[in-house]
């Protein structure tokens, strides 16, 4: 241990130079990225700054990113707890704190792999028990059963990250495989008259020409598309083509003789543990403006073993498990109300709660020693 | 017992491969369930045919009543103007260089039927405008006095002017002109949308594009 201590790599790792330097990046990638948003943006902010390791300033310089000055400072404080403490009664207000620390930053990283953002919105009397992702896509394909009102949707879905030309697959579960022809991650979609008849294209909007799009750095910007061609497991010499397009607001059916699928390029549904259903959306105005003073949606929400009746509002979420559902926006238009929420999972939402308690235990403990040391001290001194 | 130096490894070791693990793309299945909404009924032709056709192009442009349309109109596009084929129920987009590398864009849409009609659609572009509707008898002088104008496909239309309800700053983004066209079976939306001072100057470009509208011959 004490050899250990002498290594350069510890004696860096333990030192205050690091710690500063850790604390002082931080603060100057926050005030940089508070103003670098202004013009580009959020998402591509943090994706930039803070989720990066190291990225380019003014397109050439390497600086460290926030995701590198976290890793180091989580190091940091776990060698110095380690090596640099005395485990004793007097240090151990420091080493709570230090510990808390420890706890705020690990949080950080629960949240940032973990934790997920999407969106519900409903129309007023419909419910789901999915959200959308903001950023990532998904190729669906599904069956549905409707009795009454319920729609069910026995979904298979797969993200389109690794999506290839050529590339096969295979939709056990439903009973078809399809085959990529053309992916474009941001593209553009058109009818046009001169497509050949013979290459007879199926898609619910009519498009059957996709021209391909320069990225977009912010993800959520970037409309894909796919031309595929799909077949059931049984009969694979039939197969028909087809065209979807992330921009569509209706999925495609396919039919096999009496089986018929949809198929969507759609954003990523996250499946909730309850089912929300939007029963009404109010909006207060400031007299006399269009200027909205609140909004709530009064929603009913269906548990596997319950159904209770809920108010969202600007500043009261609604939290269930490792979820919170947020009032984020709304529509109104021509009497229809549609309500949009923000739906947070997180499952590390108490660590920054629990890591706050043990700082501050730590400070108190802290103080307290100091105080009596002090205090003893005096009393030696007028004996 | 573990040592400090090897509760320090092993901590980092696990954080590591916590954190290293990437989220993959394989096949998901799951159930979702959608309580379909009924919808609230409206009285006569309120509903918006437009629905999705404004803000978000990409999301709106196209819907199953567009799918099912094709094209059989023509037009002639003005000097200046750039054209773009569309699809859906947008049947084209026009797009009208103001300088300064800046452009408004025009756009012909066809609906089935009324479409909701030209009181209810003025309306609701007033709204958009965020221009105060005028009262009842007022909305309806206003209307009477827009231009009624035959295309050459001898089609009517009624030539809608928001820029003459306007005052003060002329560079404001907030004035739009639209030419309502009756096919008998189909409503033609030609709708521009843009600064005040930029409509009145492409205003005669603009009726001429109404007026060109006919039957294509074979």
């Amino acid at each position: 241990m004490a050899n250990l201590k002498k290594s350069k790599l510890i004696k860096f790792l333990i030192s205050y130079k690091l710690t500063v330097f850790c604390l002082l990046w931080l603060m100057v990638l926050t005030f940089w990225g508070t103003l670098y948003q202004v013009e580009n943006g959020l998402y591509i902010t943090k994706e930039r700054m803070f989720n990066s390791w190291i990225f380019m300033a003014g397109g050439f310089f390497p600086v460290p990113g926030a995701r590198i000055i976290l890793w180091l400072s989580l190091v940091n404080l776990t060698a110095v707890t380690v090596f640099r403490f005395r485990y004793t009664w007097k240090m151990s207000g420091m080493l709570l704190t230090h510990v808390g620390m420890l706890i705020l930053i690990i949080g950080s990283g629960f949240t940032l792999h973990l934790a997920q953002e999407s969106s519900l919105t409903l129309k007023e009397n419909q419910g789901l028990n999915v959200s959308n992702d903001y950023h990532e896509w998904e190729l669906a394909l599904w069956s549905q059963t409707q009795k009454g009102n319920v729609l069910d949707k026995e979904v298979s879905a797969m993200g389109i990250k690794t999506l290839a030309n050529e590339q096969e697959l295979r939709f056990d579960k439903l009973g078809y495989e399809l085959t990529i022809q053309n992916y474009f991650s941001h593209c553009d979609a058109f009818t046009k008259k001169d497509v050949s008849s013979a290459d007879k294209i199926i898609n619910a909007s009519g498009i059957n020409t996709l021209t391909a799009k320069h990225p977009q750095p912010d993800l959520s910007k970037n409309i894909p598309g796919i031309k595929l061609s799909i077949r059931t497991s049984s009969q694979p010499d039939n197969p028909q083509t087809v065209m979807l397009y992330g921009g569509e607001r209706f999925p495609t059916s396919v039919f096999f003789g009496t089986k018929k699928v949809f198929l969507s390029l759609r954003r990523k549904r996250h499946v909730l543990p309850i089912t929300v259903k939007l029963l009404d959306f109010k909006k207060v105005d400031y007299t006399g403006t269009q200027m909205a003073k609140s909004f709530e949606s009064h929603v009913e929400i269906t548990t596997p073993s319950m159904k209770r009746n809920v108010r969202i509002s600007m500043n009261k979420p609604l939290r269930y498990g490792h979820y919170t559902f947020y009032q984020s926006s709304y529509s109104q238009s021509n009497g229809a109300e549609t309500s949009t929420l923000s739906v947070v999972r997180n499952s590390g939402r108490l660590l920054p709660y629990i890591a706050s308690l043990v700082i501050s235990l730590g400070m108190l403990i802290h103080f307290c020693i100091v105080m009596i040391k002090f205090a003893n001290r005096k009393r030696a001194q007028h004996v | 017992m573990l040592k400090h130096h090897q509760l320090l490894y092993t901590l980092c070791f696990c954080s590591l491969c916590f954190f290293a693990c990437k989220k993959d793309d394989s096949i998901r299945h799951y159930q979702e369930r959608e309580i379909v909404a009924t919808p609230k009924k409206m009285p006569g032709n309120q509903r918006d045919p437009h629905a999705g056709l404004s803000g978000d192009a990409a999301m709106g442009r196209f819907s199953e009543q567009g799918a099912a349309q094709n094209v059989d109109l023509a037009w002639k596009v003005p000097t200046g103007w750039k054209e773009f084929k569309t699809t859906g129920m947008r049947l084209a987009t026009f797009i009208i260089p103001v300088g300064n590398n800046d452009s408004v864009e025009c756009s012909l849409i066809r609906l089935q039927g009324e479409a909701g009609g030209l009181s209810n659609n003025v309306k609701r572009w007033l709204q958009q405008l965020k221009i105060t509707i005028p009262g009842d008898a007022a909305f309806k002088t206003y209307l009477a006095n827009q231009k009624r104008f035959k295309t050459k496909g001898n089609f009517e239309g009624v030539f809608v002017d928001f820029t003459t309800l306007l005052t003060g700053n002329l560079t404001a983004n907030n004035s739009g002109m639209i030419s309502v066209i009756s096919t008998g079976s189909h409503t033609i939306f030609i709708k521009l949308f843009g600064p005040q001072k930029v409509l009145q100057q492409n205003k005669a470009k603009f009726l001429s594009l109404s007026s060109s509208l006919e039957v294509p011959k074979k």
